[in-house]
């Protein structure tokens, strides 16, 4: 028990200071050096990397960002940003895993959008998105666009799709450049992000 | 049993129309299936012969034919051309005695067996593998049909009454099925669709399995019965079972958002070797599925495939769209099985163990 609390708390010392390293990254670079720095940097991460997507996430509006426990096998979801309304279930693939948001994580955000609406864990809508999240976005033959079209076409269901560069592009503008971001481009995203 | 002396025969290769006789005008007229050792032909005369091979000129027991693996189901869809039947290779085709089959390559699945019209493929005692008959008095008599008065074509023998007496199905012979497909499928890359292609058709589903080296289309394998389409997945090996219930839904979104098919004409099925363990989360996410998308995923077993098979037992349309849902609320494979099969327990010992379901 107590060996697991300090584990935990490791972790969660961990997941502070990749965090006030990225932002330290942030305020010192550029945009461009940003991401270059952070894809370099965090390109060989794997759990690490779900708590920092969940951190960015945190970071540019989302108030409550929920990343499953390490070896959590009963809860497949990777994470959940939840919300008293329109939470919103997220497949995370790190770049240890795949470089490229593929086939088998839209079907996984699928399964986990039909999941959260059907045992209502968190309260969701139809219409929000389930979303992946990957280190790439995938070539344009890769099948993963269609298919996101194909699952919108039979059941009305929106997988969004946003890589890393693109939540560090986002994550830069909230914290350095002060800027408002809509979320609603996220909490509907059907597809690639800002495509 | 009969004791007829006649000598050793062989089929002409262009012997379109021919007939089997014990003698002249005397017609087999059933064949009694057993999976415990050689099958019996029996005559209108009433007497008996074992069942043999007659290295006949299709050799339906090795090959399909090109009219039941190229069906038209969706216009250019590239699919697997292999036309072998026996998925494991253990069929060699013997110009000069018909038919050898390789015991380290046969895996018992039994489909050369359901498509031997003469009985001449036989389980062996223990059920595990299965051999070729060959008499060294042989049984049969081959005559053209143009020539002789009440011959009978392939086709009407293969029609004739079958009788099956499949017993016992051991647990240890259902073990060894499995042994077997799991070791040679790791050499032999299309074991599993082509396995599961081959009971279909067997079944009276006409289905296509996806081409090898194909990534374009994800389908594993693509039936057609009156007008509906059976997309299906497969997992044989149980690595991935959780991931099915995702590739179907997958594959459903495919055949309605690019080739225009209606859900409702749709029927999705996987196939599976056994029942993952019951807190599994495989049966909430299919009862998941049905609750928000309205899609019914059935679950067929290899096993429960086998031993239709064996009995000669197809399925129609209306099996399909009825029965073999299987969730949350209802897991219990064993009461469709009873459906088809009513005396289950007496000819499987394994009724109600995994494989079919995890208890009684």
């Amino acid at each position: 028990m107590i060996k697991k609390l300090k584990h935990k708390q490791q972790q969660q010392q961990e997941y502070l200071k990749h965090m006030q390293d990225l932002k330290n990254l942030a305020t010192e670079s550029t945009l461009v050096q940003f991401i270059e720095s952070s894809c370099d940097l965090y390109s060989s991460f794997t759990i690490e990397f779900y708590r920092i997507i969940g951190g960015i996430l945190h970071a540019i509006g989302f108030q409550n960002v929920s990343v499953n426990r390490e070896g959590d096998t009963n809860n497949r979801i990777d994470a959940v940003i939840i919300d008293n309304r329109r939470s919103i279930p997220i497949e995370i693939k790190s770049p240890r895993e795949t470089e490229y948001i593929n086939i088998k994580s839209v079907r996984q955000a699928l399964e986990n959008k039909i999941i959260l609406l059907s045992r209502r864990f968190y309260p969701s809508e139809k219409d929000v998105t389930s979303l992946v999240v990957g280190f790439s976005y995938p070539n344009d033959r890769s099948g993963v666009f269609e298919l996101i079209d194909d699952i919108w076409r039979a059941y009305s269901i929106n997988i969004g799709a946003i890589d890393f560069k693109d939540l560090l592009k986002l994550y830069y503008g909230k914290v350095i450049l002060e800027e408002q971001l809509d979320l609603e481009l996220i909490i509907h995203l059907n597809g690639k992000y800002n495509d | 049993m009969a004791n007829i002396m006649i000598k050793k025969l062989k089929v002409a290769k262009y012997n379109k129309y021919w007939a089997l006789m014990l003698s002249e005008g005397e017609i087999p007229n059933e064949i009694f299936y057993t999976n415990k050792g050689r099958n019996i032909i029996k005559f209108e005369s009433g007497e008996e012969s074992i069942g043999t091979c007659i290295n006949c000129e299709k050799k339906p027991c090795a090959t399909f034919g090109q009219d039941e693996i190229d069906i038209e189901i969706l216009k250019g869809l590239p699919y697997n051309t292999d036309r072998r039947v026996c998925p494991s290779n253990a069929i060699q085709i013997s110009e000069n005695c018909g038919i050898i089959i390789n015991p380290e390559m046969c895996i018992g699945c039994g489909i050369c067996i359901s498509r031997c019209p003469v009985g001449g493929i036989y389980f062996i005692k223990d059920g595990t593998h299965v051999d070729v008959g060959i008499s060294s008095s042989p049984t049969w008599k081959i005559i053209k049909s143009r020539t002789m008065k009440n011959s009978i074509t392939f086709n009407k023998f293969k029609n004739i009454k079958t009788t099956y007496s499949i017993d016992k199905i051991t647990i240890e012979s259902a073990r060894f099925f499995r042994y077997m497909f799991l070791k040679l499928s790791k050499s032999n890359s299309d074991l599993e669709l082509i396995m599961i292609r081959n009971y279909l058709i067997s079944l009276g589903v006409y289905n296509k399995i996806s081409a090898k080296g194909n990534n374009d289309t994800r389908l594993d394998f693509l039936g057609l019965i009156d007008n509906k389409l059976i997309p299906g997945e497969s997992e044989l090996t149980g690595n991935d079972i959780l991931g099915l219930p995702r590739r179907m839904l997958d594959d459903v979104a495919v055949l309605h958002s690019r080739y225009g098919v209606r859900k409702e004409d749709i029927i999705p099925v996987v196939v599976i070797f056994l029942f993952p363990r019951k807190r599994s989360d495989f049966y909430e996410v299919m009862s998941d599925i049905e609750k928000i998308t309205g899609i019914k995923i059935r679950t067929l077993t290899v096993h429960f495939l086998k031993i239709l098979t064996l009995l000669g037992i197809g399925l129609s349309l209306n099996d399909l769209k009825e029965y073999f849902v299987i969730n949350k609320d209802n897991q219990d494979f064993g009461k469709y099985t009873k459906r088809f099969i009513t005396n289950i327990e007496k000819i499987d010992e394994n009724y109600g163990t995994d494989l079919y379901t995890f208890g009684k």
